[in-house]
């Protein structure tokens, strides 16, 4: 999904203290990706064991701005899998009493969400939310492994094309109906259902028989059956591999049949799943209060009520934190060093990363980037270890496209290093002796970015590239970037949703996926031999072979250079210190019903 | 007097309906494919294609002020683009906090506007006068989204005398409250000054001296009431500067008001809750003006037709 | 707030025969201590502003939008003062102080800019209304509230959204005149236009009531009986009469429009980056005033010194020229 949410990051810095780097050193231990057990049958286990180092890291975050609640993301539909590692983030030494019940949990929110219903809920404020009211067959469990959620147990056929899934007993929703399997077969549907254009939808299309329900040509989708109220059955057109994580996500959590039916769109208003809490309070860009779902029988969610206000901005909601108004803050860089640099403050501070890249892109169309030796001077006249700087000091350098904390390894690179004066006579050969004017697009809301823009135009500047900046909303960017010969020159992001290098590779550079308006491959890239590897590497079984070809991608894009890589994000989060439990979650950064209050 | 007041009533109406085309015309010409806010990124053509008729998208401006105006005329503010909810509702819900934030606001600063305009008028052109003159004019030269920031990092991060942002009832106004009678308390105070200045110069508060009545009857009980007269109508002026004052104070302190309902519908393209806030605000200034105009000729019968 | 500034002038200047004792003003105004103050701050701010760029060619000042290597620290935050630095680094280690100097640069172009525009439209709309009465004027004085009636922010941040790279041809399609094509992007002069169009109703009430009674006084309507045309009349007779209430409305009027471009700037929407605002400061450097308060509080600063030597100015000019209010 694209860009980053307000705050922002920081991490080990260049000269990091001496435990962020203690962080990156565990990250380096973890690279290869060879002992990663993916053979099937171990991917089936549904807990590894504790010493298990490998992690599949967050599947899903996305900017929260201010205005979030239009921000579009582009959605990407992955068919592979990398599970990967996440570093043990600090762990509080609070972390070690016992959950306790009782309490209220205080956030803030700088603006609403566009929706809490699972089917459209989709960042990375409104999953951890949504998870409160709803559940589904499976979760990730605290290592990021899959685990039985409100199924007693499931069986994927040898094939890999058919899962089947049997309830739990007693599972009720918040209104005290029993769920039932058609209740899933329903939740599935509407996901793909074109009256709701959830963002979710292209996860479901390798489900038998969804692409025609989702175009409309069938009342049903074929393969989702429920034999009997407690036994659902999914069948799957090929068998993706990465299929068994998108049932974890918010996507798949099941929903009332009848009281959807009830409320149509109104749904959204009178949410109700089988989660632990349920919803007691929505004010529209005011407020927002959860409070314990009475039929829910887990033994998760330990506080009594979740109190989300709306509105604070950052600095404003830090300093709430601190005067122990609220419990929670994503920290603006700054803030995040002054916690750390702050004796009575440091334990606040949690560091969680995330599989980012941040990256400047060039659309191939559009003079005089269409000149690969154009594409090669940006590379080379950026200097990203002084963007580092702008931006907190504590991300890493981006040399490619993936973000290596997906494990991802690539020897060829880096490709380019800051050199000004090579970059003045790739020019000079492409035959802009004397530069040429632009224009540098970025969103405003979103000030990571925004700072990335102001530091890169200056370094075109230094090379003889005028790049005028062009600060516009969040939606402007997002429709002008996604159509044809629109914007010569941008900075975005882009946040895994997946942890599989085609998450970025294919999804944001095949040539094939070139749309003329909604487009996710912002640069317009086309390089058939690109195309042609990762078309293969999206649909092969082989790990290892898989790999190879995705790095073999890479590699030519590289050298085609749509994109200057900046940097990768660190997502620094500061805690109140009576909230426990909130070593960050690998998948979702937060899991509220897991954190709980000491008294 | 009912001519009178079904003639402003008149021209109250007129102004909000030309308001109104005004600003449809200025939110619509605003850019960015507003189906496409609608429907979100993930939308189909087909889809999109049914929001643009459902709200009338295709159809050239002028057409689309006429179902607006249609609509205006049964009441309906329309729907949010972004959430969907009715406009009209948005706005219910967080004129409260607005409405009594400006309140607390206005009566802080008459309560110290009052005595100081009083004060310095008795000892006009003194060094009192004209250290509370510069203190006044720096009182109008505050930004009041760094006021309001400043205010809330020493009184409220720093010392703790009140709660940093949020909305929990009378005590979360507070803050903004003060930060707000700051920006006015100097364009009042010499406001009463003024009319102080001239009032205690008039024949009938040297009579009151001449019988004998005590400096501080005749400066408050003769003198500053009619003193006010004045004032009340350019209170009702006001209104929209105090608006514009809100919109950046409710947004430092995070109070879920009319003012960051505008900013935030601002940045998210909402044309319906856009023209709604500024709709509002509008009919609030009108409105009070009109009450304000019905006040004066009440309070003093001799205004006959000055406008 | 921005607004309120205007209305304290609701009768600023006395009305005075033709022959104003210009030498008895003068005085009166160089001897006002507000005057003084104001005009003197407004002196060293324009004498700055101009210099700018000299002072950072000796070296006094750095360059406004260079994001120095040296002025970040090794975790990215920006440096605390220094003597290098006066006034410390901002988020991008630019030196603060030379952003703030560099600011009133744009700032005063855009404010008097504005002023200018906003008193053009103004006097023309209050004269006019004010001269020739009846129906004209009741349609101007009704346009004229429909305009005060809306928070002029909230009327700037519309035209402001109107900005947004959108081209308008203002030739017929077939002509390819593109000479003629405007593009509606956000920069200086979009910027002061949107201001001087948002700031102008504050002056028409006060200018039509001192026309209202300009226009009956006998010297006025000597010339008129002598056959005198309307342009004349208000060339010669009207204008020169509403002048000193001119000048006292557009000095506060700048402090208007200044402020009205820091709110922007604030709010996103001014003078797009690098271009150092002062608004635009304040809003960048908010996530980083808890840990470095100065790059927030020195932008502030220069707001309220700015508008307060505009206002001290108006204030001192309005007792200057009005002796018989301030004796």
């Amino acid at each position: 999904m694209i860009a980053a949410q307000f705050p922002t990051r920081p991490g080990p810095g260049l000269k990091a203290p001496p435990r962020a780097r203690h962080l990156r050193s565990q990250i380096s231990n973890f690279r290869s990706l060879t002992h990663v057990g993916l053979s099937p049958n171990h991917g089936l286990s549904q807990s590894r064991g504790a010493d298990a180092p490998i992690r599949l890291l967050r599947l899903d975050r996305s900017m929260r701005a201010r205005a979030s609640a239009l921000r579009g993301r582009p959605l990407l539909v992955v068919l592979a899998i990398v599970v990967l590692a996440v570093w043990p983030a600090r762990v509080r030494g609070g972390n070690v009493t016992e959950p306790r019940r009782g309490g209220t949990l205080r956030l803030s929110m700088p603006s609403d969400l566009r929706s809490l219903d699972p089917a459209i809920s989709y960042d990375e404020d409104s999953t951890p939310l949504t998870k409160l009211l709803f559940r589904g067959l499976l979760d990730f469990g605290k290592r990021a492994d899959l685990v039985l959620d409100q199924a007693s147990d499931w069986k994927i056929s040898p094939d890999g094309k058919t899962y089947t899934f049997h309830l739990r007993p007693g599972v009720r929703f918040a209104n005290g109906r029993p769920v039932a399997a058609q209740d899933y077969v329903f939740s599935f549907e509407r996901v793909l259902s074109p009256q709701i254009s959830s963002p979710g939808r292209d996860f479901f299309l390798c489900i038998a028989g969804a692409p025609a329900f989702a175009a409309g040509k069938a009342a049903h989708v074929s393969g989702l059956t429920a034999p009997d109220a407690r036994t659902f059955i999914i069948k799957l057109r090929t068998p993706v591999y990465t299929f068994r994580y998108v049932l974890a996500l918010n996507f798949a959590d099941v929903v009332p049949r009848d009281v959807v039916r009830k409320y149509g769109v109104d749904f959204q208003y009178h949410l109700i799943g089988s989660g632990p809490y349920k919803l007691a309070q929505w004010r529209r860009g005011v407020r927002w209060r959860f409070v314990r779902n009475p039929c829910y029988t887990g033994s998760d969610g330990y506080v009594d009520a979740v109190d989300v206000m709306i509105g604070a901005d950052n600095t404003t909601a830090t300093m709430m934190l601190e005067r122990g108004e609220i419990d929670r803050v994503l920290a603006s860089p700054a803030e995040a060093i002054r916690f750390e640099r702050t004796p009575r403050l440091r334990s606040w501070l949690v560091r969680a990363n995330s599989a980012n890249t941040d990256y400047i892109f060039m659309n191939t169309e559009m003079k005089p980037f269409d000149n690969v030796l154009v594409r090669r001077a940006v590379n080379y006249a950026i200097n990203k270890r002084r963007l580092l700087r702008l931006t907190g000091g504590f991300d890493t350098v981006a040399d490619g496209i993936v973000p290596p904390i997906m494990g991802w390894t690539n020897s060829s690179l880096p490709r380019y290093r800051y050199d000004p004066e090579k970059a003045r006579a790739l020019l000079r050969e492409a035959g802009y002796p004397n530069g040429f004017n632009t224009e540098l697009w970025y969103m405003v809301d979103l000030p990571i970015l925004a700072r990335l823009a102001e530091g890169a135009q200056q370094d075109l500047q230094q090379v003889g590239i005028q790049a005028a900046l062009r600060p516009v909303n969040g939606t402007t960017f997002n429709v002008k970037s996604g159509t044809r010969h629109q914007i010569p020159l941008g900075v975005y992001g882009w946040f895994e949703d997946y942890p599989d290098p085609g998450n970025f590779l294919d999804v944001l550079l095949n040539g094939e996926h070139i749309t003329e308006t909604d487009c996710n491959n912002v640069s317009f890239y086309n390089n058939p031999s690109v195309n042609h590897l990762l078309d293969t590497a999206v649909t092969c079984l082989d790990q290892e072979q898989r790999l190879r070809l995705f790095r073999q991608a890479e590699d030519l894009i590289m050298t085609d250079a749509p994109w200057v890589p900046l940097v990768h994000e660190q997502v620094p989060i500061l805690y109140s210190p009576r909230l426990r439990g909130t070593a960050p979650d690998p998948v979702w950064l937060w899991r509220w019903e897991r954190m709980w209050i000491d008294p | 007097m009912l001519a009178h007041f079904l003639t402003r009533l008149f021209w109250s109406a007129l102004t909000l309906l030309a308001t109104a085309v005004l600003v449809f015309f200025l939110v619509n010409a605003v850019p960015g494919d507003v189906a496409r806010v609608i429907a979100g990124p993930k939308a189909s053509p087909a889809v999109l294609q049914q929001i643009r008729k459902r709200y009338h998208l295709n159809d050239p401006v002028i057409v689309r002020l006429g179902y607006y105006l249609l609509q205006l005329a049964h009441g309906d503010l329309g729907h949010s683009f972004v959430t969907d909810q009715p406009v009209a509702q948005a706005l219910l819900t967080r004129l409260p906090v607005t409405a009594a934030l400006s309140a607390m606001a206005v009566v802080l600063w008459m309560l110290i506007a009052m005595p100081l305009g009083v004060l310095t008028a008795k000892y006009a052109g003194s060094w009192i006068d004209r250290g509370a003159l510069v203190a006044a004019t720096l009182s109008l030269s505050l930004p009041a989204f760094w006021l309001a920031r400043m205010l809330q990092y020493s009184l409220a991060y720093k010392l703790g005398w009140f709660p940093v942002a949020g909305f929990h009832g009378f005590v979360s106004l507070l803050l903004p409250g003060i930060t707000l009678a700051l920006l006015f308390i100097g364009y009042y105070s010499r406001l009463i000054h003024t009319n102080m200045v001239e009032v205690l110069d008039s024949p009938f508060v040297r009579a009151a001296r001449a019988k004998g009545a005590s400096e501080a009857a005749v400066l408050f009980k003769h003198a500053l009431p009619n003193a006010l007269i004045p004032v009340v109508t350019i209170l009702g002026m006001d209104v929209a500067s105090l608006l514009g004052g809100v919109l950046f104070t409710e947004n430092v302190f995070a109070l879920p008001g009319i003012g960051k309902l505008a900013v935030q519908s601002v940045f998210n393209l909402d044309v319906p809750m856009i023209m709604g806030t500024v709709l509002l605000s509008a009919t609030a200034v009108v409105t009070i003006n009109l009450v304000v105009d019905l006040l004066y000729r009440w309070i003093d019968p001799r205004i006959k037709q000055a406008c | 707030m921005a607004e309120t500034i205007a209305a304290p002038v609701s009768n600023p200047v006395s009305e005075r025969s033709p022959p104003a004792g210009r030498k008895q003003v003068d005085s009166a105004l160089l001897n006002n201590r507000l005057v003084q103050v104001g005009a003197g701050i407004i002196l060293i701010l324009t004498l700055l502003a101009i210099a700018a760029p000299t002072l950072t060619r000796i070296g006094v000042l750095h360059e406004p939008i260079h994001q120095d290597t040296n002025g970040l620290d090794a975790d990215g935050m920006p440096r605390p003062p220094s003597a290098h630095y006066l006034l410390g680094t901002d988020n991008l280690g630019r030196d603060v102080l030379s952003r703030v100097v560099y600011g009133a640069r744009v700032s005063l172009t855009i404010g008097t800019a504005a002023m200018l525009t906003a008193t053009l439209i103004g006097v023309t709309v209050g004269l006019v209304a004010g001269f020739y009465g009846g129906k004209l004027d009741l349609g101007l004085m009704r346009f004229t509230d429909m305009n005060l009636s809306l928070p002029a922010i909230l009327l700037a941040i519309a035209f402001a959204g109107l900005m947004d790279g959108k081209v308008v041809h203002l030739h017929p399609a077939w002509l390819h005149w593109s000479f003629l094509d405007i593009r509606l992007q956000r920069g200086m002069v979009s910027v002061f236009l949107i201001i001087g169009f948002v700031c102008w109703p504050g002056m028409v009430r006060v200018i039509r009531g001192q026309v209202l009674s300009i226009r009956e006084r006998d010297f006025v309507q000597a010339a008129r009986a002598l056959g005198a045309s309307d342009a004349r009349l208000i060339s010669r007779h009207i204008l020169p009469n509403v002048l000193p209430t001119v000048i006292v409305l557009a000095a506060m009027n700048t402090a208007n429009t200044i402020m009205l471009e820091a709110g922007l700037g604030y709010l996103g929407i001014g003078v797009p980056p690098p271009a150092p605002t002062w608004g635009g400061m304040i809003a960048d450097g908010q996530p980083y005033f808890i840990a470095a308060p100065l790059i927030v509080i020195a932008p502030g600063l220069a707001i309220v010194i700015t508008v307060l030597a505009f206002n001290l100015l108006g204030q001192g000019l309005q007792e200057a020229l009005d002796p018989k209010h301030h004796p």
